[in-house]
């Protein structure tokens, strides 16, 4: 294949519409290619462009409850460090945001914008990059996950000494769970539960932590145990009385609907 | 406290495990990528586990996320893309593509979005598709939405190869034009 087949291609190249033989053969090409292919880059930028077509229809609520339960399975399966999550509302209380509200940034013109990008010297490398990718990416990607995965582990142990060594004051949860907790106050009014061996949260539990102010809970986050070695909690533990972690459906809750099965008492 | 947070501040705290902002992320672009799967598989049942899986691949690998180069609206729809087609692909029982692994998904590819409303660029995207002609738009469409290749679109169209190919390029060069020409832009349809 040479630069006019590629230059031919390049509308199906940036919509994925190759043949497995061909998307090879322009591969090859570009990886060995020194002129300028960067109609590709361009045209793949305008392809991007096209899921703004779509109409677009609500997603049914369930959709973000799977994806937040296999996110918290799939981090303790990977014994990596501490998932956190914010409460779940219920979906009739999370109306869809509007359009503006998922953009917050300034307009600016698409012209100014695409002459900018598009006349870029030097941009056809990075479109050839995106092919070379396609073979190496999968194995790229695979270790670096492993790597990833131990550095997690080595740095979980250091991340609780860590805690434990800037907290402003250390306090121990105590209650009928039977876990190991502590919660480390920052001085910044934060702070963080520290785990010993704190074993996973029953299937289709999450552990979920609280700060009562006033005999009134907010979350603080919650948890799955297995692997965790520090939770950094959400919200300011100020004028927070009691620290609590209680067992909640995955996802959590807006209250707690049990009892703490570990609680501290940090004093007003 | 969410929506102050850029999207790459999102990814950075994925990469430190946290969920919230995997929610924020969702809240963001769940929508748009549920659209897209449901438009290109046409099955919700389908689509909600492609979805799943895309923010699920970009949990896992916001670590390697080099902010830049690429948007993460981009690597995200991106992925989504992917995975539809691929989906549409298995049910058809046509040869795969060659496997792009999400981590390719990005990689060299700039955001165009990232300074720029996502309600205009809706407006705009649409105006300049619906101008281009006939004959490019549904190559177009049934490339990107329809997951065909070329060849495929060739057969289902009754065209030469060349042709099919002529018209995806010409079309996408012609939506870029379109979508620079503030006049184009601003007529109505």
């Amino acid at each position: 294949m040479d630069c006019s087949e590629v230059e031919e291609l390049s509308g199906a190249i940036a919509l994925r519409a190759l043949p497995p033989g061909e998307a090879l053969q322009v591969e090859e090409h570009l990886a060995s290619c020194q002129q300028d292919h960067s109609s590709l880059l361009t045209l793949g930028q305008v392809a991007s462009l096209l899921p703004f077509a779509v109409e677009e229809i609500e997603p049914p609520a369930r959709l973000k409850q799977n994806l937040l339960a296999a996110a918290l399975s799939d981090a303790a399966a990977a014994g990596g460090a501490a998932p956190r999550l914010a409460v779940v509302p219920a979906a009739d209380e999370h109306p869809a945001e509007t359009d503006a509200g998922t953009a917050p940034r300034p307009m600016v013109t698409l012209p100014v914008r695409g002459r900018r990008l598009w006349q870029q010297p030097g941009v056809w490398a990075a479109a050839a990059a995106i092919l070379v990718a396609i073979g190496l990416g999968a194995w790229n990607f695979s270790l670096q996950q492993r790597l990833n995965n131990r550095d997690a582990a080595n740095a979980r142990q250091a991340q609780a000494l860590t805690t434990l060594a800037a907290a402003a004051r250390v306090v121990p949860l105590s209650g009928s769970g039977g876990l190991q907790l502590a919660f480390a106050a920052a001085p910044n009014g934060t702070g963080s539960l520290v785990l010993s061996n704190v074993p996973a949260a029953p299937a289709g539990k999450v552990y979920q932590a609280w700060f009562i102010r006033d005999g009134k809970p907010v979350s603080a986050g919650v948890f799955n145990g297995a692997g965790v070695a520090v939770v950094p909690l959400q919200g300011s533990a100020a004028g927070a009385q009691t620290v609590a972690v209680t067992l909640e459906p995955l996802g959590g809750s807006l209250l707690p609907t049990g009892q703490p099965i570990e609680a501290a008492t940090l004093g007003s | 406290m969410q929506a102050d947070r850029t999207d790459e501040d999102l990814v950075a705290a994925l990469a430190a495990r946290d969920a919230s902002a995997l929610e924020a992320l969702y809240e963001r672009y769940g929508r748009l990528a549920f659209s897209l799967a449901v438009r290109i598989v046409a099955a919700p049942e389908t689509a909600e586990e492609i979805v799943q899986e895309a923010f699920l691949s970009i949990w896992r690998g916001a670590a390697t996320y080099q902010p830049g180069r690429a948007a993460v609206r981009t690597w995200l729809l991106s992925i989504t893309h992917h995975r539809a087609v691929d989906a549409v692909r298995r049910r058809s029982a046509r040869v795969q593509t060659a496997p792009l692994e999400d981590q390719a998904q990005y990689v060299g590819v700039q955001d165009v979005w990232s300074d720029v409303s996502a309600s205009l660029v809706r407006d705009e995207v649409r105006s300049a598709l619906s101008r281009l002609p006939e004959e490019q738009r549904q190559s177009i469409e049934l490339a990107y939405f329809g997951g065909l290749t070329y060849p495929e679109i060739a057969e289902k169209l009754g065209l030469p190869l060349g042709t099919v190919k002529s018209r995806l390029r010409l079309g996408l060069q012609k939506l870029q034009g379109l979508l620079e020409n503030p006049n184009l832009r601003a007529d109505p349809r």
